[in-house]
């Protein structure tokens, strides 16, 4: 199915195992791409397990690359921690082929990753883990009172979202008011 | 471990939003006014809303979900649900100046476009005006207002607002008006249902766009129900017009409607009909003579004292 390769982007990746094909059908070599994130580790993955990605299904339809070319060439995910991009092709590669039942066990249940994966799933457009991920963030809430949201959604209260504003009102104040004197400092 | 919600993007905010029930969506758009702005933007669209009596409002989401919102006056049960089945349950909550404020409140913020029904009780205060109005603020269509009688009821003052709602359903009315009461519908619903409707006039009637016409306790006689089907019989008339139940006194078994003389009855035409609302409950089989209009369609009208059925 696919490797991660823990190190670096340059090492060279697993080879794929091959599944079970009838006899009769004609064998087809499935192709693979890379991928990495923030942390540079490279993971191959099946064209079939990426297709869950809207995203990278997109950028690959049409490429056409060999396996040196895709090799050489890891798609760069520079905004997702090595982890998340990890659970991710996790579960591309559990859902390869296959539709995902609507209460998946098979999903990552950390909830202080929650957060960064909802981010990741979304960018990298997979509509049923986001769904998944969606419902798992609405379920913190279920059953809580507002004084219990505010808390596990850090949902600041009017008095702080008052006194944010106005700093940040007082901060462009001040930015305009030194924009100002610079511009003056400068026709001087 | 806690999330920051809101520094998510706004769709992955309306996404979550979305898998959010109404219970939680009011708890969380108690959160902060500027999360209560984020769930207007994001809550579900295809919620449904009616009210149970003054002290219970009831929302419909998809499939057979039900939400209950419960007025309690002890803070202590504020929040607390209770779960009926997966999809059917109570919240408490504090009705704060009364029912219309949390109903509005809960149309604003949830984007309920379909009030089902607004219904009054039989006793107590006069709240339904309060939910009318809160509706008509909220720019929300009622889908059925049903108000009972209510001495306390400004009767012109209310029909004043029904003129003002868009109902799209049936209004069903059992409000007894003074004798000397007068109103014209300037937009009629889908569906009228009147009792004590004495003062539903020929002119009503012959202006009347509903699908659907119930009257009891009218004061409409044979010429006026003669005029009515005459009208009806023209090309270009009621295009809408299903069905007219009429009850009054005042039909009488000495003058003709459309040349037939009450009752006005055809053994040989069995029809069954649909059950009509209240004393029309079992019209059932009609037995009707056949009335055709100049543009061929036909109709179906049964007069035996005290009441005139026409089924188009």
């Amino acid at each position: 199915m696919s490797s991660t390769e823990q190190g670096t982007s340059s090492a060279a990746p697993a080879e794929p195992t091959t599944a079970p094909e009838s006899a009769a059908a004609p064998e087809v070599p499935e192709s693979f791409y890379y991928v990495h994130g923030k942390d540079k580790v490279v993971h191959k993955v099946s064209a079939g397990a990426l297709q869950h990605s809207a995203l990278i299904h997109g950028m690959i339809s049409n490429l056409g690359y060999t396996e040196e070319q895709a090799k050489a060439n890891p798609f760069p995910f520079e905004n997702i921690d090595g982890d998340i991009l990890q659970m991710v092709v996790d579960w591309c590669n559990q859902h390869k082929g296959k539709p995902t039942p609507p209460e998946d066990t098979n999903l990552p249940k950390q909830k202080e990753k929650l957060f960064d994966l909802v981010l990741a799933v979304n960018y990298l457009e997979i509509k049923e883990l986001l769904t998944y991920c969606c419902k798992q963030v609405a379920m913190m809430v279920k059953g809580k009172s507002p004084e219990e949201i505010r808390e596990i959604w850090m949902i600041p209260t009017d008095a702080e979202d008052e006194a944010a504003e106005k700093e940040a009102k007082k901060r462009a104040g001040k930015e305009a008011a030194g924009e100002t004197a610079a511009a003056a400092g400068d026709a001087k | 471990m806690p999330i920051a919600l809101l520094k998510l993007p706004y769709d992955l905010l309306g996404e979550i939003l979305k898998e959010c029930n109404p219970f939680e969506l009011y708890c969380l758009s108690k959160c902060s006014k500027r999360f209560h702005n984020s769930i207007k933007w994001g809550a579900p669209k295809d919620l449904k809303i009616y009210n149970v009596d003054s002290r219970s409002i009831v929302i419909l989401g998809g499939g057979i979900s039900m939400y209950s919102f419960i007025c309690t006056p002890d803070k202590r049960s504020f929040y607390k649900r209770a779960v009926w089945t997966e999809s059917q349950g109570c919240m408490h909550i504090e009705f704060l100046d009364g029912i219309a404020n949390v109903f509005g409140y809960l149309i604003d913020t949830l984007k309920i476009r379909n009030i089902d029904l607004l219904e009054d009780n039989k006793q107590g205060s006069d709240y339904i005006q309060e939910l009318v109005k809160a509706v008509i603020d909220k720019n929300s269509e009622i889908q059925n207002l049903k108000i009972w009688h209510n001495e306390h009821r400004v009767a012109e003052e209310f029909m004043s607002l029904v003129n003002q709602s868009n109902i799209t359903g049936t209004f069903t009315c059992y409000q007894k008006f003074p004798a000397d009461f007068q109103h014209t519908f300037t937009r009629y619903p889908n569906s009228i249902d009147l009792s004590n409707s004495f003062w539903f006039t020929r002119e009503n009637l012959l202006e009347c766009s509903c699908v659907r016409i119930e009257l009891k306790g009218s004061l409409l006689g044979n010429k006026d129900l003669d005029i009515f089907l005459r009208k009806w019989k023209k090309l270009g008339t009621f295009p809408n017009l299903e069905c007219v139940l009429i009850e009054s006194q005042n039909i009488d078994e000495e003058s003709p409607i459309l040349e037939m003389v009450p009752p006005i009855r055809n053994e040989e035409n069995e029809m069954q009909v649909f059950n009509g609302f209240g004393v029309f409950n079992n019209v059932g089989y009609m037995y009707g003579v056949q009335v055709i209009k100049e543009d061929g369609t036909v109709g179906w009208l049964k007069v035996e004292l005290p009441n005139l059925v026409f089924k188009v």
